[in-house]
């Protein structure tokens, strides 16, 4: 492994080719990026990012600046925890407040990036989105097709039938 | 970065990310879990493959939601059946289904006990216990019981006269029973006593068919051993059907043929199934056909291969594979292997040592051991490590390495739930011809089981303690 490095700032290239230079401090919520600045030392070219364009990139580090100061979460933590509410703090709450391309985009970008709770915030946003709502609402929702054919429908009513009525 | 234009945002996320939303979406009904995962299965066939997936972690999500300690592991939870009959999604439906009130049940009971206790004197036992209706002095259809892969675990549950209390009877060992005394308000242990003679009680036992619950009830008289099988609705709790298990033939004297007999508690069965194996006179053991009641009553015989004259030995254990086509009974130093599918016994083996009443057989061991009866062995010379033999399968004498620690003999893959072939099978099995060939059989793998035990003696080493 290389010597840690003290550099402040890091730079990251989106794949539309766009740089954007970044605290270092703000770049280590990736597990990623933190892994590689770990394992190549001082960076001093771009770091592509070659999943995430511009302008969710830039939605990603807006978070990540949020966020800078939160606690990180222990490596070999049981992430149990984390799953029992799906309550979202007002901050996260607006900053989710986007079209769905947008929001399954950034929740793409958390995950290549490896920012869990950022990941964890686009689910629970999406979780919150179903939360009460009948299969069709749903399919209208996320402009989902209903592809099962009737009979497909009905046997999957009777494999729930257990569910019912209870 | 989406996958195609076409294909809608959600439906192009990643198995993973759908997983973690699954997850969530949980979690945000947590008096019905399932409601989310079931509704997004009716969305689109993406999403109901993503739902029905038996290894996906959203049912096992839903199952914490519903109280499951975090740490559980399938292995240690699920029916120890094949893979295949292994998922998270049973799991929840059972533990779900058992919370529920049954059918005629005041609603209005205090609050569901639906909470997972482990008392003090049986970490490794998890149990669950479902509402307890409030009729003091009445003998319940209650309990369930989740245990480790192999381990023994019965129990029955009694309100005491105040209403207050339910008294849970589980069974250990052969030798030792215990009664724990739950505060049913709170579903912690209050008591827990030691029994060491067998008290009349009933079991029951956790299977993985939400649909009907086999249960044994056992009353022991001065003239004869009586032992009744019941299957209760598990959504109604009414029973279904009570099969009498009596072993004592008419006429004799129980003090004579007592010992030839399996205990009453040792009733495998299979949720899958339609049978169970009890003791029987002569050292053979009976095999019961529970649930078609146009057949019930005795469906098949297994004979003890090495009976000697009216020198009939006693099984004191009777194990069923969780595939549902080994039958196990273990004498005092050896065990003998039936294979009900084919109607013939696949051998019989002596340790060379004397095995003790509490040792134990794995009938399916964990993920990635083959369907069949185990037995963990200790070699000589082998610095004490534990090491896994088989004692079933087709592949009889071949080894395979499982784990640095750990070798074995995979068996045959999954076989064949009983059926009326099987039955059918067993009848035949049970004539003249049949016994004559498994006989044979049988000395011919003593033989070969001889041949291998001289060269590398073991000793049976228990694995469930």
């Amino acid at each position: 492994m290389a010597t840690p490095s003290t550099q402040a700032t890091v730079k990251l290239q989106s794949n539309d080719n766009v740089v954007i230079e970044v605290e270092r401090a703000i770049a280590e919520r990736s597990v990623l990026i933190k892994n590689m600045l770990e394992d190549c030392g001082e960076v001093t070219d771009a770091i592509p990012i070659s999943n995430v364009n511009e302008s969710i990139l830039r939605k990603v580090i807006e978070w990540c600046e949020h966020h800078k100061n939160d606690p990180v979460a222990a490596e070999n933590e049981n992430d149990d925890s984390r799953k029992k509410t799906t309550d979202i703090d007002e901050w996260d709450q607006k900053f989710m407040n986007v079209d769905q391309e947008m929001l399954f985009e950034i929740i793409l970008a958390a995950n290549f990036l490896d920012i869990k709770p950022l990941l964890d915030t686009g689910c629970k946003t999406v979780a919150n989105m179903i939360k009460g709502k009948s299969p069709e609402e749903i399919r209208k929702l996320f402009n989902i097709q209903n592809d099962f054919t009737p009979e497909e429908e009905e046997q999957i009513r009777r494999e729930n039938e257990w569910a019912e009525d209870r | 970065m989406m996958a195609t234009t076409q294909t809608p945002p959600l439906l192009s996320l990643p198995n993973e990310i759908l997983y973690r939303i699954l997850e969530f979406a949980a979690y945000n009904d947590a008096h019905k879990p399932h409601n989310a995962i079931l509704t997004l299965s009716l969305v689109s066939r993406r999403l109901y493959k993503v739902c029905s997936d038996e290894n996906g972690s959203s049912w096992r999500e839903a199952c914490l939601a519903l109280g499951l300690p975090e740490r559980s592991r399938l292995a240690d939870i699920a029916y120890p059946g094949p893979h295949e009959h292994r998922c998270w999604r049973e799991v929840y439906k059972l533990i779900w289904c058992w919370s529920q009130p049954f059918a005629g049940e005041d609603g209005d009971v205090k609050s569901l006990l639906t909470k997972m206790v482990t008392p003090e004197t049986a970490k490794k036992t998890r149990r669950a216990l479902r509402k307890l209706p409030q009729t003091p002095g009445k003998k319940l259809k209650i309990v369930m019981a989740m245990d480790s892969p192999g381990s023994k675990y019965e129990a029955d549950a009694l309100q005491d006269e105040t209403g207050e209390y339910v008294e849970i009877y589980t069974r250990f060992s052969h030798r030792h029973h215990r009664a724990s005394l739950l505060d049913i308000n709170t579903a912690q242990l209050s008591k827990s006593i030691n029994y060491s003679t067998k008290i009349p009680f009933s079991t029951s036992k956790l299977p993985t068919n939400l649909h009907r619950l086999p249960s044994t009830l056992n009353k022991e008289t001065s003239t004869q051993t009586i032992h009744r099988f019941t299957l209760l609705s598990l959504p109604t709790g009414t029973p279904l059907r009570t099969l009498t298990l009596t072993t004592s033939p008419p006429g004799r004297a129980l003090a004579a043929h007592k010992t030839r007999y399996t205990t009453g508690f040792e009733l495998p069965f299979l949720a899958t199934s339609s049978a169970i194996v009890s003791g029987g006179p002569d050292g053979k053991l009976l095999v019961w056909n529970y649930f078609d009641g146009s057949r019930q009553g005795i469906v098949g015989v297994l004979p003890d291969p090495n009976a000697t004259g009216d020198f009939a030995r006693r099984y004191h254990g009777v194990r069923v594979s969780g595939c549902g086509r080994y039958v196990l009974g273990v004498l005092s130093d050896r065990v003998t292997v039936w294979d009900v599918v084919r109607g013939e016994c696949c051998g019989s083996w002596g340790s060379g040592r004397v095995v003790g009443k509490g040792r134990e057989w794995m009938v399916d061991l964990k993920d990635g051991f083959g369907e069949g009866v185990w037995v963990v062995v200790r070699e000589e010379g082998e610095e004490g490590e534990l090491e896994v033999a088989y004692l079933t399968g087709e592949e009889l004498g071949e080894e395979e390495s499982i784990t640095e620690r750990l070798r074995g003999v995979l068996v045959e893959k999954m076989g064949r739930a009983w059926g009326w072939v099987t039955v059918n099978g067993l009848i035949q099995f049970g004539d003249g011809v049949g016994a004559l060939v498994a006989a044979l059989f049988a000395i011919l793998v003593m033989g070969v089981w001889y041949v291998w035990g001289v060269e590398r003696p073991v000793v049976w080493q228990n694995l469930l303690i």
